[in-house]
């Protein structure tokens, strides 16, 4: 269900103009990251203010690797060690980016394992921090402040769906999976979770991992997108905007995040526009603030209040009679 | 040993103005569980505030930029955090993001995204000579200043019956409404004690940058936010402390890294938070009321 609404999006985006199929293409880029960001903080219930840090390595990453030998003569003097003498595919090295921002996730693990709550949150916070910094400063591969050049561009309209439809994918598995159900269990009552068995500190480590992969897989394809980029890309603006869309979508549900990405995506696109119309600078940044803090009063657990869309109830009742059919006679 | 003396007053001012500000920040966590993240906009309400007022005399200057922030700090509570009050935590941060957000870009609107200066207060940038040692004039007063209000805040709370009220709503809010304590006007009281600290510390900032731009109050925010989750999870006494201690590890930093590694040095004070985080989940002063009872 969740996954035709975005080939439908997708189809609709590619009929439109070029610069609004730039902006559709960032949507999906968007919703990659929502996804991500939401394989842990919505199936965990810890919030997380870090996951741009992943993104963010994941995009420099996969950035210098996919740099062409011949732009990293003139832009890249300093790479140490084997780096300026490699140049990989594209693709390859979008799942390296995400290789490295995982471990970087396995890092924060332990430390992640022993905390809640705010806790949790402002040491994700510390991290992404801790990244900025280091992307700010550490100019022989990032080139600091002056920003990354020469990422070949690769992502398209396609493969920006492509990649959030694998992502959402991949999400939708684990969260049906026996670890996704007993991370769900640990986040609605953790202390019963422990007593039932399961190693709620260990779990969430996992589940930061893996969702550190999938982000640093959207920051490669982010990356790859933009072609050239500044440590600032990654750092407050993307992380209020991904998680208000988590937020606004409603944090508990897998369609939440979906519904959250698009709305907030379509919405800003059209302020744009409108603000373009007028002509009056700001206009869009006010009024999307403004909406955000509307749809949370008036919807205080999000869009779709942690439920998930499916199916009509019809079609699933012909599905489930099938399964159970199934069943009996097996 | 001037050295010394020199960077000890540097930390100790410092430490007092982050101290501040996280006890804005600290004070309406302890309450409502709300990490005001639109608290840094107040801060930059003030640093407005004082551009525009900088013609007028001092006294008036600083009510005029008190009063501006204070009120700023109701309505913030009455229009935007009042609707979602008993909504999760989540929606409340996500609420107060939006609106430093809007803010910021309301400021852009109005005053342009490049920084105003100011002169206000640039007389106590002063600094006078003491066996050697260069003392400023503002150092002194921001350390001078935060004491008497940290020591005035605890007389209020421990003293006077809003602030029983205060830290019985912080203790237990629903207990605290049973009882007869109005609700509203705790909150309000707080939202105008934590402006009031707003604007104190926004008048320090300024004085300090000599300029206010949209993202001013970023950044203080941020340290607010750390210094009182690692103090304790809204427990004053640990907010000061970590106030202090955030202080003096920046400065210490500052001072102690080789020249290469300078610019580094946020990213050191963040895996000092890291770790104190991980030693002490529950903060350097815990409160017992917010610990698991299981």
């Amino acid at each position: 269900m969740l996954a035709s609404l975005v080939i439908i999006v997708a189809l609709v985006g590619n009929t439109m103009s070029p610069s609004s199929r730039l902006d559709v293409t960032t949507g999906f880029v968007d919703m990659g990251i929502v996804l991500g960001l939401y394989l842990f903080v919505g199936l965990t219930g810890v919030f997380s203010f870090g996951h741009v840090g992943f993104v963010a390595v994941g995009a420099y990453v996969s950035g210098v690797l996919a740099v062409p030998l011949a732009s990293k003569e003139l832009l890249y003097k300093d790479l140490p060690g084997s780096l300026g003498t490699t140049e990989l595919d594209p693709l390859v090295a979008i799942l390296v980016g995400a290789v490295a921002a995982a471990a970087v996730g396995a890092l924060l693990a332990p430390a992640l394992g022993r905390l809640s709550g705010l806790s949790a949150a402002l040491a994700t916070f510390a991290m992404l921090v801790i990244v900025h910094v280091i992307a700010r400063n550490y100019e022989p591969v990032t080139r600091g402040t002056k920003g990354m050049l020469g990422v070949p561009m690769e992502t398209t309209l396609w493969t920006s769906a492509a990649w959030a439809l694998v992502i959402l994918a991949v999400v939708y598995l684990f969260q049906n999976s026996r670890l996704g159900l007993q991370l769900r269990a640990a986040r609605e009552d953790d202390v019963a979770a422990t007593a039932v068995g399961i190693h709620v500190g260990r779990l969430r480590g996992v589940a930061l991992v893996m969702s550190a992969f999938l982000v640093g897989l959207a920051g490669g394809v982010y990356g790859q997108q933009l072609g050239s980029f500044n440590p600032d890309v990654f750092y407050l603006d993307l992380t209020f905007l991904t998680l208000a869309m988590l937020v606004v979508g409603g944090i508990n549900s897998l369609s939440g995040a979906v519904i959250g990405a698009l709305v907030l995506s379509v919405m800003s696109q059209l302020l744009r526009d409108v603000e373009s119309a007028v002509n009056r600078p700001g206009l869009t940044e006010v009024s999307f603030a403004l909406i955000t803090i509307l749809i949370l009063v008036l919807r205080p657990s999000g869009i779709t209040g942690g439920k998930e869309i499916g199916l009509p109830p019809q079609l699933r009742n012909i599905r489930r009679r099938r399964s159970r059919s199934v069943e009996t006679t097996g | 040993m001037e050295r010394a003396v020199q960077l000890l007053i540097d930390a100790m001012s410092l430490g007092a103005l982050y101290s501040l500000l996280a006890l804005g920040i600290a004070l309406l966590f302890g309450i409502m569980n709300l990490i005001n993240f639109a608290y840094g906009e107040l801060l930059m309400i003030g640093g407005y505030a004082l551009v525009l007022l900088a013609a007028t005399a001092v006294p008036l200057m600083l009510l005029g930029t008190f009063v501006v922030v204070v009120i700023a700090a109701l309505l913030m509570d009455r229009i935007a955090f009042k609707p979602v009050r008993s909504a999760d935590p989540t929606t409340l941060l996500i609420t107060s993001f939006a609106l430093s957000y809007l803010l910021q870009n309301v400021a852009i609107m109005v005053f342009g995204s490049l920084p105003r200066t100011t002169g206000a207060g640039s007389g106590l940038n002063h600094s006078f000579d003491i066996g050697g040692v260069a003392i400023s004039r503002l150092d002194l007063t921001v350390i001078g200043v935060s004491t008497v209000l940290i020591a005035g805040l605890v007389v209020l709370i421990r003293r006077t019956s809003i602030g029983i009220q205060m830290r019985a709503a912080a203790e237990d809010f629903e207990m605290a409404r049973l009882l007869g304590v109005n609700a509203d006007r705790v909150i309000a009281v707080t939202f105008a004690i934590a402006g009031l600290l707003a604007g104190v510390a926004g008048f320090f900032l300024v004085a300090r940058s000599g300029s206010v731009s949209p993202e001013f109050g970023v950044s203080a925010v941020l340290i607010a936010f750390i210094a009182t989750i690692v103090g304790g999870l809204g427990s004053l006494p640990g907010a000061v402390l970590a106030g202090f201690s955030l202080g003096i590890v920046t400065v210490a930093f500052q001072e102690l890294l080789p020249d290469g590694l300078v610019p580094y040095r946020d990213a050191f004070v963040f895996v000092i938070v890291l770790l104190t985080l991980v030693m002490r989940p529950q903060g350097l002063l815990p409160q017992r009321a917010r610990m698991a009872r299981v």
